[in-house]
């Protein structure tokens, strides 16, 4: 669910009426984006400290000597106290600086920049089909209302969605790829190379939200106000649209802010599948080798992605839902 | 296919400043392109990023491929050790001198020459910044105890060392010291390590385009002519681009190459089986990594004893080890493989396997055992832990990743007393240096503090001569002692399978593949 202000103070309370409900919701926002910024800081930089193993020591190679090693460190700045390399690490970033790779010697904020595109493309794209396929799926097995057809709907969603992605992603390739050569196997080379990660991704997500947008449509087919909307003989169209999908935007939309910020971090099984140059790849690679400077900055990145995109799902409810800017229990 | 990546501005908010760089606008690579065979464009699968495209640092296997098509050595190594011509045409060796003569009219990818003078400087970088350098040119000889001299009107370089040292031919034939340009050399190391310097080839290839943890494509530079003279060049001509295309997956690389959308790939796990006796496909395969078992023999560790070392040599076997990996590699009789120049091929050397004798020892015996995971998850390591366990040994299994068992093991900061020592070199005397000297923490490799006086002596006698026969004598000497005494076990190799499409072909001179040697034949 989006994410609420808990235990308002008789202060906060105050600061909210003097600056209007939307002033307060987005002061109390932000105050909570800047705590979870600082968290990630502090928490990226001592996460790397507990790896095991020595940065230092695999980028000076299989055939170094121990002094080889000793200048890596030096050179790597690890052979600071860690108060010290914190205060380079935290000073950087407040320059927009994030670093250089231990391994590759490329800044980081440029790793970034050539590899969260491809994966926030796969990813915003697949939450959009998500959102447009589960929706009409779930709101129209809700309203046909059928024992037969639900009993279909919950085994075909179940089965799906609980298959795991890179099985999904190797089905699809041996289907479309390897049979059937209507679609490249792996790659980021053309349009087409999107499809099938993307699918693969779309198939279970897809499953998921249907079932819950199903379980949320059949409570609020149920309420009076579309029992007396049905009895006016409004069309189906207008009725469902109009007065059904409105009040499950909010459950499906905070569903699909957090599938969304999981996806730009956690799509790492269908890169791989696909060859796909995502960044949860580069994570991979970079922990593998201790990059410690880019573990660093990926997941700081990420981890404000996310906080960002559940303000945005908060301000979307809000707009949809003004009870929602008064936090939780404002009701 | 030129396009623009939907939705690049939507992130625009973490990463504003290089996502134009991250647009898209290389070629169709669908499944029904021909590749190889109609545009003269090779594709070529990797596991993994370039990590540094500096010579002297590379670390990982596509490091290697890149740089040796970038930058070419001044010679190259043939089947059985012997030499061959690179950018030197010829070569005179002693223990002390080291006199090589370039071929005449050679070129950088910047169209300038290639001189004598511009090949010391990258000799002497060499020296001073590759930790492989150390074997090339000898412990005793590290700095300005190896001399590297040029003469650009006579096109000869020449290098002595204080010391004999007989490696000094092999250590140059190595990617490692592959010949860096002028303009390279005045980039500096960052930038070379980037691979963005114009002019600095000296190799067959110069880059065309780097999409980093995607593709790399490289053009053939014209009027090249400086390719090594292996005795089994195939027929055919380079391909005027070669596109190294990286997938860390090796069932997806297998399904590009099923799919026609890549030429060449390497293949180690059982996603080979799927192009066996396809008509097809080319496969040939190498040793990739020679594994062995390692004792540290410091006091209060049971590989101090010789009798359980000598025990847990009895318990595993070589061949039961190759099974584990589909029986696809080859059990060794030294820790490196028998395609390795010198190295002792006699089984009489080995302690035959003998589970039963092995019990008598090891019943109750501790051990920890800590193996790398790289390879198929740990299987080896788990193969030996079962092994010493059924002979009786109490067995601490640790799977390490890479990094956490090169500090526990060869940088001796952990609790280990048995490892399965993944070699990668095939050179005896670059794996034969963890047997010997000092132990890490006074400044050595010799990670398991073997002490074996007879091996120390024959390896300073091996590698102190040039002389073929007297080095292999000196080999097979160092060999005997060093297993005779248990201190290595040699279990089998994993091999890497090169599987090609038909139309692609390439030589693998003393058991590796040289990537110069590509060559598209159809």
């Amino acid at each position: 669910m989006a994410t609420t202000p808990t235990g308002m103070t008789a202060a906060g309370a105050g600061r909210t009426t003097a600056l209007g409900p939307w002033g307060g919701f987005l002061l109390r926002r932000l105050v909570g984006l800047a705590a979870v910024a600082i968290t990630l800081v502090v928490g990226t930089f001592l996460m790397v400290q507990l790896i095991p193993g020595d940065p230092a020591r695999v980028v000076a190679g299989a055939d170094a000597t121990p002094a080889d090693v000793e200048r890596a460190r030096h050179e790597l700045g690890l052979d600071q106290p860690l108060s010290a390399q914190f205060g380079t690490y935290a000073s950087g970033l407040l320059r927009g600086d994030l670093g250089t790779s231990f391994q590759t010697k490329e800044p980081v904020a440029e790793i970034i920049g050539s590899r969260l595109p491809f994966t926030a493309e796969i990813a915003f794209l697949s939450v959009l089909a998500v959102l447009l396929l589960a929706v009409p799926i779930g709101l129209a097995v809700a309203a046909r209302g059928s024992r037969r057809t639900d009993g279909a709907f919950t085994f075909v969603t179940g089965l799906v969605g609980a298959t795991p992605e890179y099985i999904i992603g190797t089905l699809l390739v041996l289907g479309f790829a390897i049979r059937l050569g209507w679609l490249p196997a792996a790659g980021a080379e053309t349009v087409t190379s999107m499809v099938l990660p993307i699918a693969a991704l779309v198939l279970p997500g897809t499953c998921v939200m249907a079932r819950i947008v199903r379980s949320e449509a059949a409570h609020v087919l149920a309420q009076d106000y579309m029992r007396t909307a049905r009895g006016r003989r409004l069309p189906p169209l207008r009725l469902y649209a109009r007065h059904a999908l409105p009040n499950l935007l909010t459950a499906t939309l905070t569903l699909g802010g957090l599938i969304l910020a999981g996806l730009l971090g956690g799509t790492v099984v269908v890169e791989a599948v696909f060859a796909w140059p995502g960044i949860g790849q580069r994570v991979v690679e970079a922990l593998l080798v201790r990059d410690h400077t880019v573990i660093q900055g990926c997941v700081l990145v990420l981890g404000l992605l996310a906080a960002l995109l559940n303000l945005l799902v908060d301000v979307v409810l809000a707009l949809l839902d003004p009870r929602t800017l008064a936090g939780k229990g404002g009701h | 296919m030129h396009r623009s990546r939907f939705l690049s501005g939507a992130v625009t908010v973490a990463a504003t400043s290089l996502l134009a760089s991250a647009c898209t606008t290389g070629p169709t690579a669908g499944p029904s392109s021909s590749g190889a065979m109609s545009g003269g464009t090779v594709r070529i699968g990797v596991t993994s990023d370039v990590t540094s495209f500096d010579p002297a640092k590379g670390a990982g296997s596509t490091d290697y491929v890149m740089t040796s098509l970038l930058y070419q050595p001044l010679i190259g190594q043939d089947d059985g050790g012997v030499f061959v011509a690179g950018l030197a045409e010829n070569w005179t060796s002693t223990p002390t001198k080291t006199t090589l003569t370039l071929k005449k009219g050679l070129t950088c990818s910047d169209g300038s020459s290639l001189t004598a003078s511009q090949v010391v400087a990258s000799l002497r970088r060499y020296r001073a910044t590759s930790a492989g350098a150390l074997l090339t040119f000898g412990a005793a000889n590290a700095g300005e105890k190896t001399t590297i001299t040029g003469d650009d009107a006579a096109g000869t370089v020449s290098i002595t060392t204080a010391t004999p040292w007989g490696e000094v031919l092999s250590g140059l034939a190595g990617t490692g010291a592959g010949i860096i340009c002028k303009a390279g050399l005045a980039a500096g190391t960052a930038a070379l390590a980037q691979g963005a310097v114009k002019g600095a080839a000296s190799g067959p290839y110069e880059m065309a385009t780097a999409r980093r943890g995607a593709s790399y494509v490289l053009r053939l530079r014209k009027g090249f002519e400086a390719y090594p003279r292996f005795a089994s060049l195939p027929a055919g001509k380079p391909a005027d681009t070669l596109r190294i295309q990286i997938a860390r997956n090796e069932s997806t690389l297998a399904n590009q190459l099923r799919t026609g959308a890549l030429d060449l790939a390497p293949i180690t796990g059982t996603d080979v089986t799927r192009f066996t006796g396809d008509a097809g496909y080319v496969i040939r395969s190498a040793p990739f990594i020679r594994n062995h078992i390692v004792f540290n023999q410091r006091p209060g560790h049971p590989g101090a004893d010789p009798k359980i070392r000598h025990a847990v040599a009895q318990a595993v076997s070589a061949t039961a080890f190759n099974k584990v990996f589909g029986g696809a590699g080859r059990p060794m009789t030294s820790y490196v493989d028998d395609t390795s120049a010198c190295v002792s091929t006699d089984t009489s050397l080995l302690t035959a396997t003998d589970p039963a004798a092995a019990k008598k020892t090891l019943a109750g015996v501790s051990i920890k055992l800590e193996g790398s995971n790289a390879v198929a998850g740990g299987a080896g390591n788990s193969y030996v832990a079962e092994a010493l366990r059924t002979a009786g040994a109490e067995v601490k299994l640790t799977n390490a990743d890479n990094a956490t068992w090169a500090t526990d093991v060869t940088a001796n900061q952990g609790d280990w007393d048995v490892t399965v020592f993944p070699l990668i070199s095939g050179l005896l005397a670059r794996g034969g240096a963890y047997f010997l000297g000092p132990e890490p923490a006074d400044g050595g490799k010799n990670y398991g503090a073997v002490k074996n006086t007879a091996f120390a002596r024959y390896y300073v006698e091996a590698t102190s001569t040039t002389d073929r026969n007297a080095k292999c004598a000196a080999w097979q000497k160092a060999q005997e002692a060093l297993l005779k005494a248990d201190d290595v076990i040699p279990l089998a190799t994993v091999d890497v399978h090169y599987v090609a499409r038909k139309g692609v072909s390439f030589a693998m001179p003393a058991g590796s593949l040289t990537a110069s040697t590509l060559r598209v034949t159809g």
